[in-house]
């Protein structure tokens, strides 16, 4: 359980890092949010396009990491030969 | 408007009401109502979940927003995907292992203290009316739009529709409808959006540049349906027919000047290329930021945009593990592990779908600026693409959203009511297939009384406060009750109170117009910067002053929810378990 709130906070760390930083970053540094790319606003950008892979990418990494974290847990309780159900 | 449009609603209904009458077969247990007797397969739990959560806020309102206030409100689709990214990484498979069927049964399993579940259930009722009446009133201003109805007439149509289905189907019927609806939902603004950004798409991006007001890409005719103010950014040459600051013209040239005007109904302005577009006076951006600026300022007039904005991102991030409807479809996973992939699924599809909105919104900020005029900024994804396709496909469109639109109340609404009534019959009327029944249709028809007093607000802000109250309460008990031994009733009871209620104090002040600008209008308009962390914070202290009321099954419950299903099956053989009433566990398979 601690192995399993470690890598959920880590996640969300890393998610919220990402995401909620943004504002931040606009505000101590206006010239960002008068960017553009490729001739749309950064604004646009970054919060039509860009945020939704990194969400799937730690959502992707959390599934992973957390079905491996309770394979492991689960073979050291319960060593018999019985293969993992995940 | 159009007959297109008119059998797209008739069409979404009545698949509504079918796929959902094959429920009326199946439904036989309480059991069958509540939770679908738990053997819903991760993808289609997945479709259903993302169908039944995309309501009119992220059909209707965000684009709407995006259009009125700027790229800013664009926080609201992110939070709502980021809500399930959070709900995935803290409480998804816990909560699912735990095997309660709604939050109440949650605290009282985990806390044994019938106030507490008495005091959940009720907030389970609030949040669930909060998020319920914008999809009533996006049902009015759709029918509205469409038929020319008077708004009541869609919300009365959408109350009797919905609370009937579930009346008779419960929630076995209705997982496959919300599957079904995801589906249907993505096509309705996917394929607007694209064939709309194709047939378009080639303008210039004038109007997406910074520090300047939106201008005609082209000569244009406004036509202002009722009584209207706007102002003019800069001064222009345009042709008015009609009443404008109670003059009456004929088709006659006018030099307008930068200031503020007032057009009588059906005046009609043409305008040139380059011209400045007016702005309603009921639509003018709140806030003095740019169009293109990352911050927010729905709600609070303007002022402190950046507490404004965090105050939205807390609201949505951690709002969706408190959202009732939401929650109970994770009991339908067969075990934890499910619960996690089908989370994940869900954080893909509404990704995909969040593409849609934002898309919608920049395009009508480009090519249909006179939407400005309309008023109601809710009602701009339907007027858009006949506005920007004349003829035959853009009616075809037109209709597809509006078919999306209504899918979109129905399901949205479905879920809601099942969690309402189910927390009234379980909770307050002892259950049964009867009692569910009956507090179904009494809670759809309240919900449908209340709708008809709301129709100022936008969608987007009032799905927001629902966020906010769910934040401020229900995901402080539930993180804290899955990861946190020391959590008491007394504590969390305490922060449910102070959280919750102070939340929905500051909203209802809000709406009331309590405080009209600076920090006043924050802190009351997007609460749940504050109300998120006192809640957690008065949980918490509570708590650690009141260690003595720990109740007596904390080591068992949190091994039940942390267990991977494998060894909890083993350690529970021949145990009677039981949080709840649990009756249909799947039989152990090796």
């Amino acid at each position: 359980m601690r192995a399993q709130l470690g890598l959920s906070l880590m996640c969300l760390t890393v998610a919220l890092a990402v995401t909620a930083s943004f504002p931040v970053i606009a505000a101590l540094v206006p010239k960002i949010s008068r960017m553009t790319v490729g001739g749309l606003p950064v604004t646009l950008v970054v919060l039509g396009f860009a945020f939704y892979p990194v969400l799937l990418a730690v959502g992707w990494f959390y599934t992973r990491q957390a079905r491996q974290l309770e394979a492991r847990f689960t073979d050291l309780v319960d060593p018999p030969t019985r293969p993992p159900d995940v | 408007m159009s007959d297109a449009s008119v059998s797209a609603i008739v069409f979404v209904t009545l698949l509504t009401i079918m796929v959902g009458a094959r429920g009326i077969r199946v439904a036989r247990t309480p059991d069958d109502f509540m939770v679908a007797a738990r053997q819903v397969p991760p993808a289609l739990n997945a479709a259903a979940i993302s169908g039944e959560y995309l309501s009119a806020a992220s059909f209707l309102g965000i684009a709407g927003l995006v259009v009125s206030q700027g790229l800013g409100s664009l926080w609201y689709s992110v939070g709502y995907t980021a809500g399930y990214l959070v709900l995935l990484l803290l409480v998804a498979a816990p909560l699912r292992r735990f095997g309660a069927y709604t939050i109440p049964d949650f605290a009282h399993g985990r806390l044994r203290s019938p106030g507490l579940l008495r005091a959940t259930t009720v907030l389970v009722l609030v949040i669930g009316w909060f998020y319920l009446l914008p999809q009533m009133k996006g049902a009015g201003i759709t029918l509205q739009w469409v038929l020319g109805t008077p708004y009541w007439v869609g919300v009365a149509i959408l109350g009797v529709v919905v609370s009937c289905n579930i009346a008779m189907g419960g929630m076995k019927g209705i997982t496959f409808v919300q599957c079904l609806q995801y589906w249907l939902k993505l096509c309705a603004i996917g394929i607007p959006a694209l064939v709309l950004l194709m047939a378009t798409g080639h303008g210039s991006t004038r109007n997406l540049t910074p520090d300047r007001g939106p201008v005609f890409t082209t000569a244009t005719v406004v036509r202002v349906p009722e009584a209207t103010g706007f102002t003019l950014a800069r001064p222009a040459r345009a042709t008015v027919s009609g009443v404008l600051d109670q003059r009456r013209f004929q088709h006659q040239a006018v030099e307008l000047c930068a200031c503020r005007y007032t057009a009588g109904a059906g005046t009609q302005i043409g305008f040139g290329a380059g011209a400045p577009v007016p702005v309603s006076l009921a639509m003018a951006p709140s806030s003095r930021e740019s169009w293109d600026s990352p911050f927010l300022a729905t709600g609070t007039n303007g002022a402190h945009p950046l507490i404004a904005t965090y105050g939205v991102i807390i609201a949505t991030f951690f709002g969706a593990i408190g959202l009732p409807h939401i929650l109970v479809r994770f009991y339908t996973n067969p075990d934890g592990e499910a619960a996690r992939r089908t989370t994940l699924i869900v954080v893909l599809l509404l990704s995909t779908f969040y593409l849609f909105p934002a898309v919608l919104g920049v395009l009508a900020r480009l090519h249909a600026p006179q939407l400005y005029l309309s008023g109601d900024s809710d009602s701009i994804v339907l007027a858009l693409p006949s506005l920007l396709l004349p003829g035959l496909p853009g009616e075809l469109l037109a209709a597809l959203v509006v078919a999306g639109a209504f899918a979109a109340f129905l399901s949205t609404s479905s879920g809601l009511l099942v969690s309402i009534a189910g927390a009234l019959s379980h909770d307050f009327m002892k259950g049964g297939v009867t009692s569910f029944r009956w507090c179904a249709l009494a809670a759809g028809a309240i919900a449908t009384g209340t709708a008809l007093l709301i129709n100022g607000f936008s969608l987007a802000l009032l799905v927001g406060w629902a966020f906010a109250i769910a934040a401020s309460s229900f995901c402080p008990l539930i993180v804290l009750g899955i990861w946190w031994r020391q959590l008491t009733r007394v504590g969390a009871a305490a922060g449910i109170v102070i959280g919750g209620g102070g939340c929905l104090a500051a909203i209802i002040s809000t709406m009331l117009g309590a405080a009209d600008g600076g920090w006043g209008a924050v802190l009351l308009g997007q609460p749940a910067i504050w109300t998120v962390p006192l809640a957690f914070a008065v949980m918490i202290v509570t708590s650690l002053l009141t260690q003595g009321t720990l109740p007596g099954n904390v080591e068992q419950a949190m091994l039940r929810m942390h267990l991977p299903e494998s060894l909890s099956r083993q350690a529970y053989r021949g145990v009677s378990w039981s949080p709840v009433t649990e009756r249909s566990r799947k039989p152990p398979v090796g």
